[in-house]
Protein backbone atom coordinates (compact mmCIF):
# COMPACT_ATOMS: atom_id res chain seq x y z
CA UNK A 1 0.00 0.00 0.00
CA UNK A 2 1.80 3.13 -1.70
CA UNK A 3 0.52 5.60 1.02
CA UNK A 4 1.50 3.89 4.20
CA UNK A 5 5.06 5.65 5.77
CA UNK A 6 6.60 4.74 9.03
CA UNK A 7 7.46 7.65 11.35
CA UNK A 8 11.07 7.32 12.66
CA UNK A 9 10.55 6.02 16.42
CA UNK A 10 11.01 9.27 17.82
CA UNK A 11 7.41 9.25 19.68
CA UNK A 12 7.69 6.32 21.59
CA UNK A 13 8.59 6.41 24.87
CA UNK A 14 5.87 6.85 27.85
CA UNK A 15 4.89 3.32 26.76
CA UNK A 16 6.05 1.60 28.81
CA UNK A 17 4.12 1.20 31.66
CA UNK A 18 5.03 -2.41 32.69
CA UNK A 19 6.33 -3.43 35.82
CA UNK A 20 7.80 -6.86 35.28
CA UNK A 21 10.63 -4.11 34.39
CA UNK A 22 13.47 -4.87 36.26
CA UNK A 23 16.94 -4.99 34.98
CA UNK A 24 18.35 -7.72 33.95
CA UNK A 25 22.01 -8.87 35.57
CA UNK A 26 22.24 -12.17 34.95
CA UNK A 27 25.47 -12.85 32.42
CA UNK A 28 24.15 -13.42 28.56
CA UNK A 29 24.24 -17.49 28.48
CA UNK A 30 26.45 -18.56 25.10
CA UNK A 31 24.55 -18.77 22.00
CA UNK A 32 21.26 -16.89 23.72
CA UNK A 33 19.63 -13.37 22.40
CA UNK A 34 19.63 -11.21 25.27
CA UNK A 35 18.57 -7.35 25.47
CA UNK A 36 21.16 -6.68 28.08
CA UNK A 37 23.80 -7.45 24.74
CA UNK A 38 22.40 -5.55 21.56
CA UNK A 39 24.82 -7.31 19.69
CA UNK A 40 23.03 -10.94 20.02
CA UNK A 41 20.12 -9.15 18.72
CA UNK A 42 21.59 -7.48 15.98
CA UNK A 43 23.33 -10.88 14.68
CA UNK A 44 20.06 -13.15 15.27
CA UNK A 45 18.37 -10.28 13.21
CA UNK A 46 20.94 -10.47 10.23
CA UNK A 47 21.15 -14.62 10.67
CA UNK A 48 17.42 -14.26 9.50
CA UNK A 49 18.34 -12.28 6.53
CA UNK A 50 17.35 -8.83 7.77
CA UNK A 51 19.59 -5.85 7.94
CA UNK A 52 20.04 -4.23 10.97
CA UNK A 53 21.40 -0.75 12.13
CA UNK A 54 22.40 -0.33 16.39
CA UNK A 55 21.90 3.12 17.26
CA UNK A 56 20.91 5.35 20.58
CA UNK A 57 17.45 6.21 21.46
CA UNK A 58 17.28 9.89 23.10
CA UNK A 59 17.38 8.14 26.63
CA UNK A 60 20.70 6.50 25.44
CA UNK A 61 19.30 3.05 25.63
CA UNK A 62 20.43 0.61 22.13
CA UNK A 63 17.71 0.89 19.64
CA UNK A 64 17.96 -1.04 16.21
CA UNK A 65 16.89 0.05 12.88
CA UNK A 66 15.54 -2.94 10.50
CA UNK A 67 13.50 -3.49 7.94
CA UNK A 68 10.77 -6.91 6.85
CA UNK A 69 8.09 -6.85 3.94
CA UNK A 70 9.17 -3.41 2.55
CA UNK A 71 8.63 -1.73 6.09
CA UNK A 72 11.40 0.35 8.16
CA UNK A 73 10.66 -1.13 11.75
CA UNK A 74 12.40 -0.17 15.13
CA UNK A 75 13.35 -2.38 17.88
CA UNK A 76 13.42 -0.36 21.20
CA UNK A 77 15.33 -1.46 24.41
CA UNK A 78 13.44 -1.78 27.76
CA UNK A 79 14.19 -1.79 31.15
CA UNK A 80 18.08 -0.56 30.94
CA UNK A 81 19.91 1.73 33.20
CA UNK A 82 21.92 4.08 31.42
CA UNK A 83 21.49 2.58 28.53
CA UNK A 84 22.38 -0.93 29.48
CA UNK A 85 20.98 -4.06 31.50
CA UNK A 86 17.99 -4.45 29.47
CA UNK A 87 15.58 -6.64 30.26
CA UNK A 88 13.29 -6.40 27.20
CA UNK A 89 12.63 -5.68 23.54
CA UNK A 90 9.89 -4.04 21.25
CA UNK A 91 9.57 -4.17 17.63
CA UNK A 92 7.59 -0.91 16.38
CA UNK A 93 6.20 0.60 13.36
CA UNK A 94 3.90 3.30 12.95
CA UNK A 95 1.75 4.28 9.84
CA UNK A 96 1.01 7.73 9.69
CA UNK A 97 -1.26 7.54 6.65
CA UNK A 98 -4.49 9.51 7.88
CA UNK A 99 -7.06 6.77 5.70
CA UNK A 100 -5.42 3.60 7.67
CA UNK A 101 -5.92 5.10 10.83
CA UNK A 102 -8.74 5.55 13.32
CA UNK A 103 -9.19 3.60 16.84
CA UNK A 104 -11.51 1.28 15.65
CA UNK A 105 -9.10 0.21 12.51
CA UNK A 106 -7.04 -0.45 15.42
CA UNK A 107 -9.73 -2.40 17.29
CA UNK A 108 -10.85 -4.90 14.50
CA UNK A 109 -6.83 -5.35 13.96
CA UNK A 110 -7.06 -6.62 17.65
CA UNK A 111 -9.98 -8.43 17.06
CA UNK A 112 -8.34 -10.47 14.38
CA UNK A 113 -4.99 -10.86 15.45
CA UNK A 114 -2.40 -11.99 17.61
CA UNK A 115 0.88 -10.88 18.34
CA UNK A 116 1.16 -7.56 17.22
CA UNK A 117 -0.59 -4.94 18.97
CA UNK A 118 -2.30 -1.59 17.21
CA UNK A 119 -3.08 1.43 18.67
CA UNK A 120 -3.93 4.71 17.26
CA UNK A 121 -2.60 8.16 18.93
CA UNK A 122 -5.22 10.98 18.26
CA UNK A 123 -5.33 12.24 15.23
CA UNK A 124 -1.34 10.87 14.44
CA UNK A 125 -1.07 7.56 13.24
CA UNK A 126 -1.59 3.96 14.21
CA UNK A 127 1.02 2.05 15.23
CA UNK A 128 2.06 -1.65 15.81
CA UNK A 129 4.18 -2.91 18.88
CA UNK A 130 5.32 -6.66 19.82
CA UNK A 131 6.66 -7.24 23.02
CA UNK A 132 9.49 -9.94 24.04
CA UNK A 133 10.99 -10.43 27.45
CA UNK A 134 14.32 -11.59 27.53
CA UNK A 135 15.52 -12.38 31.02
CA UNK A 136 17.31 -15.35 31.02
CA UNK A 137 17.63 -15.32 27.66
CA UNK A 138 16.03 -16.59 24.36
CA UNK A 139 17.45 -19.53 22.24
CA UNK A 140 17.97 -18.52 19.00
CA UNK A 141 15.46 -20.98 17.15
CA UNK A 142 12.86 -19.33 19.24
CA UNK A 143 14.10 -16.17 18.43
CA UNK A 144 13.92 -16.90 14.84
CA UNK A 145 9.83 -17.50 15.49
CA UNK A 146 9.46 -14.16 16.90
CA UNK A 147 11.01 -12.09 13.99
CA UNK A 148 9.20 -14.55 11.53
CA UNK A 149 5.70 -13.12 13.66
CA UNK A 150 6.54 -10.34 13.52
CA UNK A 151 7.16 -10.80 9.72
CA UNK A 152 4.56 -12.79 9.23
CA UNK A 153 2.16 -9.88 10.69
CA UNK A 154 3.74 -7.12 8.90
CA UNK A 155 2.92 -9.37 5.54
CA UNK A 156 -0.95 -9.36 6.34
CA UNK A 157 -0.97 -5.20 7.17
CA UNK A 158 -1.44 -4.23 3.62
CA UNK A 159 -4.30 -6.80 2.78
CA UNK A 160 -6.03 -5.73 6.05
CA UNK A 161 -6.06 -1.91 5.59
CA UNK A 162 -7.10 -2.46 1.86
CA UNK A 163 -9.77 -4.48 3.12
CA UNK A 164 -10.63 -2.31 5.88
CA UNK A 165 -9.40 1.15 6.12
CA UNK A 166 -12.12 3.61 5.24
CA UNK A 167 -11.57 4.98 1.35
CA UNK A 168 -11.55 8.54 0.58
CA UNK A 169 -14.54 10.53 -0.67
CA UNK A 170 -14.96 10.97 -3.87
CA UNK B 1 -17.64 -1.63 38.71
CA UNK B 2 -18.10 -5.54 38.57
CA UNK B 3 -15.73 -7.15 36.19
CA UNK B 4 -16.30 -11.09 35.58
CA UNK B 5 -14.68 -13.31 33.43
CA UNK B 6 -15.96 -15.24 31.01
CA UNK B 7 -15.08 -18.76 30.92
CA UNK B 8 -12.61 -19.16 28.11
CA UNK B 9 -14.38 -21.59 25.36
CA UNK B 10 -15.57 -18.22 23.27
CA UNK B 11 -12.03 -17.89 21.87
CA UNK B 12 -11.12 -20.61 19.62
CA UNK B 13 -11.38 -20.81 16.37
CA UNK B 14 -11.62 -17.46 14.47
CA UNK B 15 -9.04 -15.46 15.73
CA UNK B 16 -5.58 -17.44 14.60
CA UNK B 17 -5.32 -16.06 11.17
CA UNK B 18 -1.38 -16.43 11.66
CA UNK B 19 1.32 -17.79 9.57
CA UNK B 20 4.77 -18.22 11.11
CA UNK B 21 2.36 -20.58 12.55
CA UNK B 22 3.84 -24.20 11.74
CA UNK B 23 3.30 -26.81 14.45
CA UNK B 24 6.56 -27.47 16.48
CA UNK B 25 7.08 -31.01 16.08
CA UNK B 26 10.78 -31.22 17.58
CA UNK B 27 10.81 -32.82 20.62
CA UNK B 28 10.79 -30.21 23.72
CA UNK B 29 14.27 -29.66 24.89
CA UNK B 30 15.19 -31.03 28.70
CA UNK B 31 14.19 -28.00 31.20
CA UNK B 32 12.38 -26.15 28.33
CA UNK B 33 9.49 -24.94 28.19
CA UNK B 34 7.44 -25.72 24.88
CA UNK B 35 3.76 -25.61 24.04
CA UNK B 36 4.41 -28.78 22.31
CA UNK B 37 4.35 -30.25 26.08
CA UNK B 38 1.75 -28.80 27.86
CA UNK B 39 2.84 -30.21 31.07
CA UNK B 40 6.32 -27.95 30.87
CA UNK B 41 3.64 -25.09 30.99
CA UNK B 42 1.85 -26.34 34.28
CA UNK B 43 4.99 -27.27 35.50
CA UNK B 44 6.18 -23.67 34.97
CA UNK B 45 3.05 -22.16 36.12
CA UNK B 46 3.37 -23.68 39.26
CA UNK B 47 7.38 -23.54 39.70
CA UNK B 48 5.91 -19.53 39.56
CA UNK B 49 3.44 -20.14 42.37
CA UNK B 50 0.68 -20.08 40.30
CA UNK B 51 -2.26 -22.55 39.59
CA UNK B 52 -1.97 -24.58 36.67
CA UNK B 53 -5.49 -27.18 35.31
CA UNK B 54 -4.67 -28.24 31.91
CA UNK B 55 -7.81 -29.48 30.19
CA UNK B 56 -8.68 -29.68 26.54
CA UNK B 57 -10.53 -26.85 24.54
CA UNK B 58 -13.62 -27.40 22.67
CA UNK B 59 -11.23 -27.80 19.26
CA UNK B 60 -9.22 -30.79 21.32
CA UNK B 61 -6.28 -28.20 21.96
CA UNK B 62 -4.55 -28.51 25.10
CA UNK B 63 -5.93 -25.51 27.69
CA UNK B 64 -4.56 -23.76 31.09
CA UNK B 65 -6.41 -22.80 33.50
CA UNK B 66 -4.83 -20.51 36.42
CA UNK B 67 -5.41 -17.07 38.19
CA UNK B 68 -3.24 -14.05 39.09
CA UNK B 69 -3.55 -10.59 40.91
CA UNK B 70 -7.53 -11.59 41.70
CA UNK B 71 -8.08 -12.54 37.57
CA UNK B 72 -9.09 -15.98 36.58
CA UNK B 73 -7.46 -16.36 33.19
CA UNK B 74 -6.49 -19.34 30.38
CA UNK B 75 -3.34 -20.10 28.72
CA UNK B 76 -4.98 -21.52 24.93
CA UNK B 77 -2.58 -23.42 22.73
CA UNK B 78 -2.05 -22.75 19.05
CA UNK B 79 -0.54 -23.91 15.60
CA UNK B 80 -1.32 -27.80 17.07
CA UNK B 81 -1.72 -30.80 14.81
CA UNK B 82 -4.60 -33.05 16.17
CA UNK B 83 -3.99 -31.25 19.80
CA UNK B 84 -0.01 -31.74 19.92
CA UNK B 85 2.80 -29.90 18.65
CA UNK B 86 1.33 -26.73 19.17
CA UNK B 87 4.24 -24.35 18.93
CA UNK B 88 2.94 -21.00 20.55
CA UNK B 89 0.54 -20.16 23.76
CA UNK B 90 -2.11 -17.19 24.27
CA UNK B 91 -2.67 -16.00 27.64
CA UNK B 92 -6.76 -14.73 27.83
CA UNK B 93 -9.14 -13.30 29.64
CA UNK B 94 -12.70 -12.39 27.93
CA UNK B 95 -14.87 -9.68 29.93
CA UNK B 96 -18.29 -10.44 29.16
CA UNK B 97 -19.72 -7.75 31.78
CA UNK B 98 -20.19 -4.44 30.34
CA UNK B 99 -21.38 -1.95 32.31
CA UNK B 100 -21.29 0.58 29.55
CA UNK B 101 -17.74 1.13 29.59
CA UNK B 102 -16.55 -1.42 27.17
CA UNK B 103 -15.92 0.19 23.79
CA UNK B 104 -13.36 0.13 21.34
CA UNK B 105 -11.95 3.71 22.89
CA UNK B 106 -11.35 2.27 26.15
CA UNK B 107 -9.10 -0.73 24.91
CA UNK B 108 -7.37 1.50 22.68
CA UNK B 109 -6.57 3.65 25.95
CA UNK B 110 -4.85 0.55 26.76
CA UNK B 111 -3.64 -0.17 23.97
CA UNK B 112 -1.36 3.14 23.52
CA UNK B 113 -0.58 2.65 27.23
CA UNK B 114 0.98 -0.66 27.95
CA UNK B 115 3.58 -3.09 26.90
CA UNK B 116 2.68 -7.15 26.33
CA UNK B 117 -1.13 -7.21 26.35
CA UNK B 118 -3.42 -6.22 23.52
CA UNK B 119 -7.19 -5.36 24.42
CA UNK B 120 -10.05 -5.97 21.74
CA UNK B 121 -13.25 -4.82 22.17
CA UNK B 122 -16.24 -6.96 20.65
CA UNK B 123 -18.84 -4.65 19.27
CA UNK B 124 -21.67 -7.79 18.77
CA UNK B 125 -21.59 -8.77 22.50
CA UNK B 126 -19.88 -6.29 23.76
CA UNK B 127 -16.92 -8.40 25.62
CA UNK B 128 -13.64 -6.99 25.73
CA UNK B 129 -10.51 -9.24 25.44
CA UNK B 130 -7.50 -9.22 26.83
CA UNK B 131 -4.52 -11.44 25.46
CA UNK B 132 -0.80 -11.89 25.66
CA UNK B 133 1.03 -13.90 22.77
CA UNK B 134 4.05 -15.64 22.74
CA UNK B 135 5.75 -18.55 20.51
CA UNK B 136 7.38 -21.50 22.31
CA UNK B 137 8.86 -22.73 19.18
CA UNK B 138 12.63 -23.79 20.01
CA UNK B 139 11.36 -23.49 23.58
CA UNK B 140 12.13 -20.78 26.68
CA UNK B 141 13.99 -21.89 29.46
CA UNK B 142 12.53 -21.80 32.56
CA UNK B 143 13.68 -18.41 33.68
CA UNK B 144 12.42 -16.66 30.46
CA UNK B 145 9.42 -18.28 30.91
CA UNK B 146 9.25 -17.08 34.27
CA UNK B 147 9.68 -13.22 33.12
CA UNK B 148 6.63 -13.76 30.76
CA UNK B 149 4.28 -15.17 33.26
CA UNK B 150 5.71 -12.35 35.45
CA UNK B 151 4.94 -9.86 32.95
CA UNK B 152 1.30 -10.74 32.07
CA UNK B 153 0.70 -11.35 36.13
CA UNK B 154 1.72 -7.79 36.38
CA UNK B 155 -0.55 -6.44 33.30
CA UNK B 156 -3.31 -8.41 34.98
CA UNK B 157 -2.45 -6.16 38.09
CA UNK B 158 -2.59 -2.59 36.09
CA UNK B 159 -5.68 -3.49 34.63
CA UNK B 160 -7.98 -3.56 37.89
CA UNK B 161 -6.58 0.30 38.57
CA UNK B 162 -6.80 0.98 34.63
CA UNK B 163 -10.62 -0.60 35.24
CA UNK B 164 -11.60 1.72 38.29
CA UNK B 165 -9.85 5.08 36.15
CA UNK B 166 -12.00 4.47 33.52
CA UNK B 167 -15.44 3.97 34.70
CA UNK B 168 -18.50 4.37 32.55
CA UNK B 169 -19.99 7.50 31.54
CA UNK B 170 -16.21 8.76 31.70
Amino acid sequence: MALLKWIGGALLFFMAGGAALANDTTVCGKGLVCATVPQTVVAAIVKAGHKAELAKDANGAPLIHSEANGYKYDIYFYGCTEGSLCDSLQFYISFDDVISNGQELANLWNTRKRFLQMAYEDGKYSRLSYDVATIGGITPENFADILAWWDSMLGEVPKFFEENARKPKK
Amino acid sequence: MRWTYLAGCVLAAGLATASAGAADTEPCAKAMVCASSPQTVVDALQAAGYKGVLSKSKSGNPMIESAASGYKFWIYFYECEKGAACASIQFNITFNDDDGANSAELANLWNKDKRFSQMSFDPSDRSLSFSYDVTTLGGLNQKNFADVIDWWATMLGQLGRFFKEHPAGK
